[in-house]
């Protein structure tokens, strides 16, 4: 095996990718040929580092140099500058929010620094596409553990005393479903690995199918033999076309190094691996849903019980299992459950990995043990919030979660904690939103999101989030009254209780801690028939304050109605009667001037009465 | 096991789910979505009840009975979950009249209100009384719905046969979606789009007709509300009378509930208690009754040929002129044509009447070339004796099918039932047929060969099984002797020949010989032309070798009644009963013909007598028309293709001067001066059928013709290897198979008639 001086890890996550990181790692590896450094320097291309915003990213090892927003410009300079004359460049590094001096390492930046990574282990260091990577990073060393050493029973044992709980939501101990799945008469037994992410703001199951698809199938292996399965199917959603190639590549690697098929490691143990490609549906990631889809049904949901676990595909005993709550097995089996235990609380063992995207500094996927305080994750890994903005509430679990607001900051981030807040873990997105953020309309954007995936099989679910989102809409619009709220509480209650399936039972879940920390804001909307945030166009009102208006003639040009008049060094004026609330004018008025504001309430309509009509002008 | 309802003790037996167990003892629970005979749903929330010790509400209808189960159906909370859900349903159904007070009074004045094209409240609904959701409400007592309503979009679709659909009305219980998939095996009707806009549809939003609906009706039986409709009955006036009856459409014998209205049939709808059907139908029994009892063709009253042209006339003018011109003919000089579409009562009082009255030369009926028939003789040719007898449930249970060449949506609906039964069941089903294109249900393997090549398929599925015979087969007399007269089989020329690769012929032979429950479904249009008796020698011994059971698919809603009919007075008569249509040969010159008639060539026969319930081209070159009464009039005895004898009553009084065949038949006798007539009622016939043919001793008291009675088969024989003769062979394969015309009823041809029959047959056969 060649040996190398020094290793860039070209991070190609599809964010990455996004940003033309194959072009910056063909002309590096393009530049490092031309100035013969091809044996002394190896360009890799890794999964996700997480940190997407900053992308493209690139890693030197062993110097630990962390270098971002790459672009093929700067090749020469870095492969000059870096590799040969060994000077780090310190204009391409990552430069904290507020701050000018740049961090050169990774394991210094804040957003690194508190992650904990078991399920991300392998990010931005192997090649997800190189199955000896994995391997030498003592990859499928617990499957032949499991496989040669272990017995069923010993498997679930140790998943179950690791206290690894579902990742996909809910939190359902993993070894108990295993251990029903693995008493049940039936045969054969199926495996099934849910990657079907579909929540607004959540790319974790990607990231690590993209970074990391070995621990994903290892995890299945070692399931495999712990409930006797002999077939299993992983399954990606269609948007996510480098997943579904990483897999495929690894699932033939497998197949080849005798790691799936027949007789897998000589063990006598059979087990096989297939992907399936989902068609998009948002409730294709609930479980019955799931296997519907799989069998080639309509993915409806179906009523549990039974579980899967006791007739799932195809009518036979399956676990079904989100990604992350695959790839976190091999570890666990590897190190034993007491090291898997002793990270987290009390109840949520492990770490979890949520995508931090929103109003914050740091965008990205972070991987952190449970039980750590929301504030270390928005402030700490994530920066705070940009342009000096106020914090106002994070958003977790997406359509299923609700809005966590400031006071509540110091929560430890665990499953019954979530819960109890009314939000819950859910897949792990998180949506920061800053004091621009109106939670009337994001309690509404939610439902209508629910509304259209509502696979619309059961009554509660179809029709109430229709009727829960007319209701959100009307109080948007200024047209609210103090009864909706009333009706919305109770037809929450109807949809919660009376819904089919996860995705009805936590529709209203949104909706409902808006009306818990935010009813203010609500009460706002009905009574002073204001939004506070200037978000709701019903009752947002755009004005040039004269005193500040240069007239630059800016706002004006750009109005895409025509609504304003004005002449170069004159003051501008909206015509409120033609206005559209498009923010055009908010948007270019410059920062040095801000001439351009938003009333709202009381102050808005009284503009708007007052208003000139354009041949008064 | 004994659970707890309410605090009620119950005992269960089996595996039924909560609503099952509550409605079975009286404890109201509300439900939409759920539907006997279906899957659990669970959709439209309404029979949410609580369990003790399971985490919030359960679905009555998806919750099996367990022992010690403690539930609860009725609390204020449950209640109000209840009438919340329904409410939310209400938003997205027309429901003014639900709520409205004025309801009592509005009934005085809503005579013909129904005719409208858009309904926007029960009292312009189809289904006005009947609805399911109305019965929910009422139940449930709701007031008010506190939501705005949203009228789902589109209009009534109206582009199709028979059936109306009205997304308008539609609650999404998926129902109709379900019994089209679960229970028909079609597949049409779909969920469309998802969320607040999910509709029932289909595939690409197109019509029924282009979507492969077989128009059984299933999806608007089952409908709760009036979303799916019978276009026809829409605007009926309500009815007076229902009656049951055995469909006499084809020879499956379903039951069919009959409602009728001053005389007149207004509909019919597949009876759920029909032993042989269990509420199902086929777009004739579902559509075509009215159409068929009253269509304008119906022969009303006697005529007899006057100065070269035909007039009406009286019975006893009719009867005394048939007397008095059969006299004339010497014994063996009139030949009789029977139908299978008579009742047993019908056709015994005609064999008796030809026998013993008009000492006929032979009575002819479509049985002789029966796939029945056939069988049975080459059973006979091995010396045993087949059974014929089979029940339908039998194929619902097989696990492996060999369906040979039948269309069965289309000639046994009811069969097909249960080979989707069976596939859903998880059984292999191979269907062989026409390369060009033969049916093959969604999820078995099409078998596709090249015309008339039926026969090598057979052989080639014989060649490969005798590799290596089951140990069974092996000791089956004649087994060596028909081994060596199989002799050597040139695979690779046959496999050429069948288009079919080797490797899907030995798949097919493996599933054949796999040791699952094995039935062979074969009608007269398979093996294809050119096999005749050899072609069935080969099955036989194929489903010896591979321990199937044949089931012989014939149609005619009597044919197995005159098959065993024909077998009991075959020894009366000089020549056996073979030649349908070919009744007037070179001895007889006269011909009393029931039912439809083959052309007759002008100076073949000297009278023609034609007792029919429709006239065609061929009937009024008769001399002499007795109007017959059709099944719907009169009550009789028929045996399906199962060989279950059913009773069926009567809809309505015989139309116009018809009278029931036996009837006619028994009158004419009479006149004739012949002992032992006339009969006065139907069931003096059916105690001397019961009493003279051993085939049908269950007809006779106290069972007299209940559920589940067949005809009585003498034992099967021993189990024997058929070598076939040169010489039978030869003179069979001369004869072409006459393929009766599945949709003909007592030669009226309803694809042919009726516009919306010829629609629905007029399509490209289905693929699945």
């Amino acid at each position: 095996v060649p040996t190398y001086r020094t290793h860039l890890l070209v991070c190609a996550g599809t964010g990455c990718v996004s940003c033309g990181a194959f072009a910056f790692k063909e002309a590096l590896q393009k530049e490092i040929d031309r100035r013969g450094l091809g044996d002394e320097v190896l360009v890799v291309a890794t999964g996700c580092n997480g940190f997407c915003e900053r992308g493209p990213i690139l890693m030197v090892q062993p110097d630990g140099i962390f270098y971002q927003r790459l672009a093929v410009a700067d090749v020469p300079l870095l492969v000059e500058e870096h590799l040969i004359k060994g000077r780090p460049v310190r204009k391409l590094m990552y430069v904290p929010p507020a701050a000018v001096t740049p961090v050169p390492k990774m394991a210094d930046i804040e957003f690194f620094k508190h992650q904990r990574l078991i399920v991300l282990r392998n990010r931005g260091r192997i090649d997800p596409e190189k199955i000896e990577e994995y391997i030498a990073y003592d990859g499928y060393e617990a499957a032949a553990k499991a496989l040669a050493g272990l017995t069923p029973e010993e498997i679930v044992a140790e998943v179950s005393a690791s206290g690894l709980r579902g990742r996909g939501g809910a939190g359902f101990p993993t070894g108990r479903k295993w251990d029903l799945c693995r008493r049940q008469p039936g045969a054969p037994k199926y495996l099934i690995c849910n990657g079907d992410e579909g929540d607004p703001g959540a790319f974790m199951d990607r990231s690590v199918l993209e970074a990391d698809p070995h621990a994903v199938l290892e995890g299945m292996i070692i399931g495999a033999k712990a409930v006797g399965a002999i077939r299993g199917y992983i399954y990606i959603r269609d948007e996510y076309p480098l997943a579904v190639s990483r897999v495929g590549i690894a699932l033939d690697q497998a197949h080849g190094l005798g790691l799936l098929g027949k007789d897998i490691l000589g063990t006598g143990f059979d087990f096989d691996l297939e992907v399936v490609r989902g068609a998009g549906a948002f409730v294709s990631g609930e479980e019955t849903a799931l296997i519907a889809s799989i069998e080639g049904q309509r993915a409806y949901p179906r009523q549990r019980p039974p579980y899967p676990a006791e007739h799932g595909i195809w009518g036979q005993p399956t676990v079904i299992n989100n990604v992350e709550t695959w790839a976190n097995v091999a570890s666990i089996i590897r190190r034993g459950a007491a090291w898997f235990s002793s990270l987290g609380t009390g109840t949520s063992k492990g770490t979890k990995i949520f995508s931090l995207v929103g109003k914050i500094n740091n965008t990205g996927l972070v991987e952190v043990p449970m039980g750590i305080r929301l504030r270390d994750i928005v402030f700490g890994i994530g920066g705070g919030i940009p342009k000096g903005r106020e914090f106002k509430a994070v958003q977790i679990g997406g359509p299923s979660g609700g809005c966590i607001p400031q006071e509540l900051l110091d929560l430890p981030v665990d499953y019954e904690s979530l819960t109890k807040a009314g939000a819950m873990v859910g897949s792990g997105g998180m949506i920061v939103m800053d004091e621009d953020t109106c939670m009337v309309d994001i309690a509404l954007y939610f439902l209508r999101f629910t509304q259209e995936e509502s696979c619309g099989k059961c009554a509660p679910c179809r029709i109430g989030t229709r009727q829960m989102a007319e209701i959100l809409a009307r109080i948007a619009a200024g047209e609210g009254n103090i009864d909706d709220l009333r009706k919305l509480e109770d037809l929450a209650g109807t949809v919660a209780r009376g819904s089919l399936c996860g995705l009805g039972q936590t529709a209203p879940n949104p909706a409902l801690t808006t009306l818990r920390y935010f009813r203010n804001e609500v009460l706002a909307h009905i009574v002073d028939r204001a939004c506070p945030a200037h978000v709701c166009k019903n009752l947002t009102v755009f004005f040039i304050e004269p005193e500040k208006c240069v007239g630059c003639l800016l706002c004006l040009k750009n109005c895409p109605v025509h609504a304003i008049a004005g002449e170069r060094k004159k003051v501008h004026v909206i015509d409120q009667a033609a206005c559209i609330k498009c923010g055009a004018c908010f948007n270019v008025c410059p920062a040095k001037v801000q001439a351009v504001t938003k009333l709202t309430g009381e102050a808005g309509r009284a503009l708007r009465g007052g208003a000139p009509a354009p041949e008064d002008a | 096991m004994i659970l707890t309802i309410d605090g009620r003790a119950i005992t269960v037996e089996g595996r039924p789910s909560l609503l099952e167990v509550a409605r079975a003892n009286g404890i109201f629970i509300p439900s939409l979505c759920h539907q006997p005979g279906l899957d659990p749903f669970a959709a439209c929330r309404l029979c949410l009840i609580e369990v003790k010790g399971r985490k919030g509400f359960a679905p009555a209808c998806s919750t099996t009975a367990e022992e010690g189960l403690e539930v609860v159906t009725s609390t204020p909370e449950l209640q109000a979950l209840r009438r919340a859900i329904l409410e939310l349903i209400l938003a997205e159904h027309p429901h003014a009249c639900l709520i409205c007070t004025e309801k009592p009074s509005c009934d005085d004045f809503k005579s013909t209100i129904r005719k409208t094209g858009e309904v926007t409240g029960c009292v312009l609904c189809p289904v006005n009384g009947r609805c399911e959701l109305q019965g929910v409400v009422e139940a449930m007592g709701l007031g008010i719905v506190p939501f705005p309503s949203h009228r789902r979009p589109g209009e009534v679709r109206r582009d199709d046969p028979f059936i109306d659909r009205d997304n308008s009305l539609c609650i999404l219980c998926g129902r109709c979606v379900r019994v089209c998939q679960e229970v028909r095996g079609a597949s049409v009707l779909t969920f469309v789009s998802r969320g607040s806009g999910t509709v029932i549809g289909t595939a690409l939003d197109r019509r029924l007709l282009d979507s492969g609906c077989q128009f059984c009706g299933a999806c608007v039986d089952v409908c709760p509300t009036g979303s799916l409709a019978e276009r026809s009955v829409r605007y009926d006036r309500p009815a007076e009378a229902e009656s049951k009856i055995v469909c006499p459409l084809c020879g499956q014998g379903c039951g069919l509930l009959v409602k009728s209205r001053e005389g007149r049939i207004l509909g019919s709808s597949p009876d759920p208690e029909g032993p042989a059907n269990r509420g199902q139908a086929c777009v004739k029994g579902r559509f075509l009754v009215r159409a068929a009892a009253h269509h304008p063709r119906r022969l009303l009253n006697p005529m007899i040929r006057d100065k070269g042209s035909l007039r009406e006339a009286g019975w006893d003018e009719a009867l005394e002129a048939a007397a008095a011109r059969l006299a004339d003919f010497p014994a063996g000089a009139v030949a009789v044509s029977a139908s299978a579409e008579s009742s047993c009562e019908d056709l015994f009082v005609l064999y008796r009447f030809a026998s013993e009255t008009l000492k006929a030369s032979s009575v002819s009926g479509p049985w002789s070339d029966s796939a029945a028939a056939r069988l049975f003789e080459a059973g006979r040719g091995a010396g045993r004796t087949v059974p014929l007898n089979f029940r339908l449930s039998d194929i619902g249970r097989a696990g492996t099918i060999l369906l040979l060449g039948e269309n069965l949506p289309l000639t046994q609906p009811l069969v097909n039932l249960e080979v989707v039964r069976a596939l859903r069941k998880g059984a292999a089903v191979i269907s062989a047929g026409s390369i060009e294109g033969h049916y093959t249900p969604s999820g078995a393997i099409d078998l596709g060969i090249p015309a008339g090549k039926g026969d090598l398929l057979l052989s080639a599925l014989t060649a490969s099984l005798l590799e290596s015979p089951g140990p069974e087969a092996a000791r089956t007399p004649g087994f060596e002797k028909f081994k060596m007269s199989f002799g050597k089989f040139d695979r690779a020329k046959a496999r050429r020949a069948l288009r079919v690769s080797e490797k899907r012929l030995l798949e097919i032979a493996r599933l054949l010989a796999g040791g699952k429950p094995l039935m062979i479904l074969f009608g007269t249009g398979f093996p294809e032309a050119g096999g005749g008796l050899a072609g069935l020698a080969t099955l036989v011994n194929l489903a010896l070798l591979s321990g199937g059971r044949l089931v012989p698919l014939d149609g005619g809603a009597n044919l197995r009644g005159g098959l065993a009919l024909a077998a009991a007075f075959a020894a009366r008569f000089p020549e056996a009963a073979e030649h349908p249509g070919s009744s007037v040969g070179k001895g007889p010159r006269a011909l009393y013909a029931v039912g439809p008639l083959a052309k007759i060539r002008p100076g073949e026969a000297e009278l023609v007598i034609v007792q029919g319930s429709y006239t065609d081209e061929q009937a009024e070159a008769a001399d002499i028309l007795l109007p017959e009464t059709t099944a719907f009039e009169a009550a009789g005895t028929t045996v399906n293709v199962e060989g279950r004898i059913q009773v069926s009553g009567a809809a309505i009084l015989p139309l116009g001067q018809a009278r029931p065949g036996w009837s006619i038949l028994s009158l004419l006798a009479a006149k004739l001066g012949a002992a032992g007539f006339p009969y006065g009622t139907a069931e003096e016939v059916s105690r001397d059928l019961a009493r003279a043919v051993p085939a049908f001793k269950a007809l006779e008291p106290p069972s007299g013709g209940s559920a589940e009675t067949f005809l009585k088969e003498d034992a099967a024989g021993p189990e024997a290897f058929v070598v076939a003769r040169s010489d039978r062979i030869s003179r069979h394969s001369r004869k072409p198979v006459i393929s009766r015309d599945p949709d003909a009823y007592k030669g009226l041809n309803l694809a042919r008639e009726h516009k919306s029959l010829k629609l629905v047959r007029g399509r490209p056969c289905p693929r699945s």
